[in-house]
């Protein structure tokens, strides 16, 4: 009876996979309109058609009083003085590409194209809102866009009701899968090689031992029944954050909240971390070599990296860099990984073993468009073109992983409840998972420094700065 | 006492929460932590999203005499070995609640 249900619901699943998943299904369009912008935005490069990149706002200071070499930098801008012809070309050539091409992927998912691009305007109008308060010149450096994504959709779903007729255009897992895909293409396998042994020493060895640890932690001790909630702040704890808890949170199909729950906490401690890090370092007297891969292993984002590295000196800076870059590559394996143990372990509730046919049925496709970019990137476009070229197509497609992210994250807001994200934090279970979990990541990066780095037992090594 | 318990577990989270929030507030008020030289700090999350990110990743900024291939198998192996330790972690866990579940059953 038992064999006769596996083997029914083995067929089932075997079903529900055909070719026309291919031009059917979210991940498989995620894919193909994040390839499209990656060839789009490669060609933009190489032949120098210098139009495709996405709108971007200049930081401007609202409060603020800029010194004068700021101004004259041309970095920043008053919020008047950007907006220019150019401005509104760029703001209308962005609309139109992602409505485009997100409309067609909706339209093949069964959505209705007359009332998915009136909802996408007005998405993308509250996603330009979002990109305008993350540019101010504080709240830039501080928090940027995916939180004020989910605290303004947060607002209007939590004060004005979010309209029916909006709805359509909330596809938060569509454009984290578009824009995941798009990002693949910025994760250079190359630099894994950048710090030697002493970079995959302290990246490497350490982030899978606090992912399993958090694990256990979360699953078995803190007994926290939300598995995927569990995953995504572990890999944003060891990871690098926000860009590691999007890839791992769509890799184990998180709940919206999850998300939402594990990027807030990353990112608020990042601001302390990135603070306290390097006086507490400082404080103890390590070298700026040993204290800058403390921070590039730790901290989660990569701008605090850089920015609590430099503080301790351009050595510390060089390190941080080096050991971040490393970790930075580990997002689509975590992602990997992640995805192949909730199809056969965690979503697998009946215990069976699994074939590598349902395996590929439950797994979510867009990975294999991350790599395949990533891949492409690494070994095809940067080899012949040079890695010049990789950063600059980079810089073009940057923001257009900026903008799918904050369509994102601002769909997250407006679909979700204060009173459920107050929900998922399982009566705090949740803040002591990261508390511990970061604890017991600095503790054992600190060992790993001190093993290979302290110049006990290996060679210090020599970095040029 | 377990009901004392946990509610002194909620208001020291409570505190560790409210403490955490209004200190990243009070660094954002005050500039805290950032460098002059720098136009982003912690908002910018991922290395694309950091103005012209080259100036700080310098090239050939350590020369390693191990080849990258070393670096890929070992990178590999340690990926792999982790994975299985965590698959076997995740099997124990679950014919310890299995065995649980089944001298739960017995009793009743």
């Amino acid at each position: 009876m038992k064999g006769n249900s596996t083997n029914s619901t083995t067929t089932a699943v075997r079903n529900n996979s055909n070719w026309s998943d291919l031009y059917k299904k979210e991940d498989w369009l995620a894919v193909w309109i994040g390839f499209i912008v990656i060839i789009l935005g490669t060609l933009d490069v190489l032949l120098g058609w210098d139009f495709f990149a996405a709108l971007k706002f200049k930081t401007y200071a609202l409060w603020e009083t800029l010194t004068p070499e700021q101004l004259e930098s041309g970095k920043y801008a008053s919020l008047g003085s950007q907006l220019t012809g150019a401005f509104f070309g760029k703001l209308v050539l962005t609309g139109v590409l992602l409505a485009v091409l997100f409309g067609i992927g909706a339209k093949l998912m069964g959505e209705k194209l007359g009332k998915f691009i009136p909802a996408f305007l007005v998405l993308y109008f509250i996603a330009i809102i979002v990109r305008l308060i993350s540019a101010e010149y504080t709240l830039n450096r501080y928090l940027e866009w995916a939180f004020w994504a989910l605290f303004v959709g947060l607002l209007i779903s939590n004060t004005l009701r979010v309209p029916d007729w909006l709805k359509p255009a909330v596809k938060t897992e569509f454009y984290i899968k578009t824009g995941l895909v798009i990002m693949g293409f910025s994760v250079l396998f190359s630099n894994i090689a950048k710090f030697g042994l002493y970079g995959l020493g302290i990246a490497w060895i350490v982030t899978p031992i606090v992912i399993i640890f958090m694990w256990q932690l979360g699953t078995r001790v803190l007994k926290i029944d939300n598995k995927p909630l569990v995953m995504t702040l572990s890999a944003a704890t060891s990871v690098c954050g926000t860009s590691a808890a999007i890839a791992t949170g769509a890799a184990c199909k998180a709940k919206k909240e999850d998300l939402s729950l594990a990027v807030s906490i990353s990112i608020i401690f990042t601001i302390l971390m990135m603070v306290f890090e390097p006086m507490i370092i400082r404080a103890c007297g390590m070298t700026p070599l040993m204290g800058g891969s403390l921070i590039g292993g730790t901290v989660d984002s990569t701008g605090a990296v850089v920015v609590a590295g430099t503080a301790l000196g351009e050595e510390a800076q060089q390190a941080a860099v080096l050991v971040k870059s490393i970790q930075n590559i580990l997002i689509g394996f975590i992602a990997f990984f992640v995805a192949v143990f909730f199809a056969t372990r965690v979503d697998n509730t009946e215990k069976r073993s699994v074939g590598a046919s349902e395996i590929w049925v439950r797994f979510p496709k867009f990975i294999i468009g991350f790599f395949v970019a990533s891949l492409v990137a690494s070994f095809i476009v940067s080899p012949v073109f040079g890695s010049d070229q990789v950063g600059a197509i980079n810089k073009v497609l940057d923001q257009y992983k900026n903008w799918a992210f904050v369509l994102a994250f601002t769909s997250i807001g407006l679909d979700t409840h204060f009173k459920t994200i107050i929900k998922q934090m399982h009566g705090g279970k949740v803040l002591w998972l990261y508390i511990i979990g970061q604890a017991f990541n600095i503790l054992l990066t600190l060992f790993a420094v001190w093993l290979l780095l302290s110049g006990v037992i290996f060679p210090i090594p020599t970095l040029t700065v | 006492m377990k009901k004392h318990g946990s509610k002194i577990v909620r208001v020291v989270t409570w505190c560790m929460g409210i403490a955490v929030i209004l200190c990243a507030l009070y660094i954002m008020a005050n500039g805290l932590g950032l460098v002059d030289s720098l136009d982003f700090g912690a908002g910018a999350y991922y290395y694309a999203d950091i103005p012209a990110f080259e100036r700080f990743d310098h090239k050939n900024a350590y020369r390693s005499s191990v080849p990258m291939w070393v670096c890929i198998v070992l990178f590999l192996a340690w990926g792999w070995l982790m994975y299985r330790l965590w698959v076997w972690l995740e099997q124990r866990n679950q014919r310890h609640d299995q065995q649980s579940n089944q001298n739960t059953t017995g009793k009743k």
